[in-house]
């Protein structure tokens, strides 16, 4: 599906639809389209590096969705971060990206674009400039100053992203402090809409239907909610930060949405279900549950069944590198009653997965190994890091035909084609929905004053990570325990975002070592659990 | 009860600090967070059997040891 020539196509059709409501602002598919393509002529006739990516930074504006289409309409992949992202992590992703351009259509508390951007000094886009692009009244510093300069450019032919061009590119957690950027093309992201606009029922039946937002669009789970919205010609229901901070304002708006499906972590449905309003009343119009991101628990399932009996749950698995997910299942009462640990599905049409030992072969089915993804959604790589690239994607030869692959780094075993998925092989876990690598966490706070050494562990319940230990070799002064562990944490907010931030933190004499003279992880998240 | 209420505290907070002072503001205190405040709330309900929606209480009524425990108590 060619999710552009799709949203045209919606523009006509049905040009006073909304495509995203998001905090009262609305934006219909008409608007949608002629803005991003207003915006796409600006980018065109300003950024002559043809295809460099442009960063888009904000939180859950509508005019967010406008910027991005904008980007790929003049031929530039986007790179979505939400201002949730701590100014010293965002400045690492803007320096690697190296972008001409970057959009800034929120508003943003704190510091300004200006100053967060200093690093690279592209040009920088604000609110009122983009507003003015986009309803014609630019005369901001370019060549399109007037009305008609402006209208001559629309006579000028676009070339958007196409099959191999990189469409966004969303940045995890790398375990070297730095994150890297997983690029999606266009091809990738058209194969994974063909699957996900039909889950659940079919996407002629969603024309018109409310799809909720809840992660903000630099984490891909978003991808799910807005391109699948999209396609479909659905409205997207934003829950911004703020929203979300609070029970009675989030009760309110998911009242309000009258949401025909609901796309989140489990951890944040877990947060719902802890308030006896969340439930088909709150909802009546709620048809279907998509969840990503983590494991969903038999509980978690079994109680969003109970509250909602018209609902339909399905569960999915995939790493952002393989577009969002790759396999799904239908959450049935029979299913929970003989599943306690739930699988995480089958996979779509078009891809194939394949569990491997240690040594890279193929293993029975029922074994477990190295959960391993091929096929028409495997990212193309790692932006500009062709060394983890290669020891993460390969190519390879499947049925006669040439396809990528992607090892996951993840556990598992399939059974009668059912993917179950068993934690992470390495040092990389998922918390509420959000992937880190604890090395990553570890290499930022090393850079605090007076850390000698640190290893950071995951405190897990019922098979889930809850929450993060820091075991500090601390050579400052503590004299009170809580005091200086909040000092800490007040202190690694300048490099990490806030879910990376280490719940508890352990002060020790020293790292207890291995036999290899590794830190012993084992033995230090045996003593604090 | 009080001691069944720090008891669940002290789980969901990972951290037995919560005993020491019972007029600590445990969201002040990064020892609980939205996630954490749902899980308390039912935990409550499993323990107890008294239903506290989060939508009907303001944070500040039961951001100490003290006050979640008073909470409780009026509604037993």
């Amino acid at each position: 599906m060619d999710i552009l020539k799709t949203i045209e196509s919606y523009a006509w059709s049905a040009p006073d639809q909304a495509a995203i409501i998001s905090d009262g602002d609305v934006l219909t598919y008409r608007n949608l389209d002629t803005y991003s393509t207003a915006l796409a002529h600006w980018i065109a006739s300003n950024c002559e590096n043809h295809k460099v990516p442009i960063i888009v930074y904000g939180h859950k504006e509508a005019l967010m969705l406008v910027c991005f289409l904008a980007c790929v309409k003049a031929g530039h992949a986007y790179c979505p971060i939400d201002i949730s992202v701590p100014a010293q992590r965002v400045q690492k992703i803007a320096e690697t990206v190296n972008p001409p351009l970057i959009l800034c259509p929120g508003t943003n508390p704190g510091s300004t674009p200006e100053e967060i951007f200093q690093t690279v000094s592209p040009v920088i886009l604000n609110q009122d400039k983009i507003q003015s692009i986009i309803t014609g009244k630019s005369d901001v510093n370019t060549a399109s100053s007037s009305m008609e300069a402006f209208y001559d450019h629309k006579d000028k032919e676009l070339f958007p992203v196409t099959g191999n061009d990189t469409f966004y590119i969303i940045f995890t957690s790398g375990s070297t402090g730095t994150p890297k950027g997983v690029q999606i093309s266009a091809e990738c992201l058209s194969n994974f809409l063909d699957w996900s606009a039909g889950l659940g029922y079919p996407s002629q039946e969603k024309t018109g239907a409310v799809f909720l937002n809840q992660a903000p669009f630099s984490f891909d789970l978003s991808v799910m909610d807005l391109y699948t919205c999209l396609a479909c010609g659905g409205t997207l229901w934003t829950l911004n930060k703020e929203t979300q901070s609070d029970y009675k304002w989030l009760l309110d708006s998911l009242r309000k949405s009258h949401a025909q499906i609901w796309v989140s972590t489990p951890s944040f449905a877990d947060m719902c279900l802890a308030d006896p309003y969340f439930c088909g009343e709150l909802m009546p119009d709620l048809r279907l549950f998509l969840f990503c991101g983590e494991t969903l628990t038999n509980h978690t399932a079994r109680q969003l069944l109970e509250r909602f009996p018209k609902g339909k749950i399905i569960n999915t698995y995939g790493p952002t590198e393989s577009t969002v997910a790759l396999t799904e299942v239908t959450i049935t009462k029979e299913l929970l009653d003989n599943e306690p640990v739930l699988p995480v599905g089958r996979v779509k049409l078009g891809s194939l997965i394949e569990i491997w030992d240690e040594q890279g072969h193929p293993v029975p089915e029922g074994t477990n190994g190295e959960i391993v993804l091929l096929g028409n959604t495997i990212s193309t790589g790692y932006y500009q890091l062709p060394e983890q690239t290669q020891k993460s994607f390969f190519q390879c030869e499947r049925d006669g035909q040439t396809i990528r692959g992607y090892l996951t780094g993840d556990c598992g075993y399939l059974k009668g084609g059912m993917l179950y998925y068993q934690g992470r092989i390495d040092l990389q876990i998922k918390l509420h929905g959000y992937r880190i690598e604890l090395e990553d966490i570890e290499q930022n706070i090393q850079k605090l004053a007076d850390v000698k050494n640190v290893v950071v562990t995951p405190n897990i319940q019922e098979g889930k990570v809850k929450s993060l230990t820091a075991h500090l070799v601390y050579e400052g002064l503590i004299e009170n325990r809580l005091k200086t562990a909040k000092k800490l944490k007040e202190e690694m907010k300048q490099f990490l975002p806030d879910y990376m931030i280490p719940k508890k933190i352990h002060f020790l004499e020293q790292i207890p070592m291995t036999v290899n003279g590794k830190a012993d992880r084992k033995r230090l998240g045996g003593e604090t659990t | 009860m009080e001691e069944k209420v720090l008891d669940i505290l002290e789980r969901i907070c990972e951290d037995d600090v919560v005993r020491e002072d019972l007029d600590m503001d445990l969201f002040e205190e990064d020892l609980l967070d939205s996630l954490g405040f749902a899980e308390l709330l039912v935990d409550i309900e499993e323990e107890f059997g008294i239903i506290i929606p989060p939508s009907e209480v303001e944070r500040s009524d039961m951001n100490t040891a003290n006050k979640i425990i008073a909470a409780i108590r009026i509604r037993s």
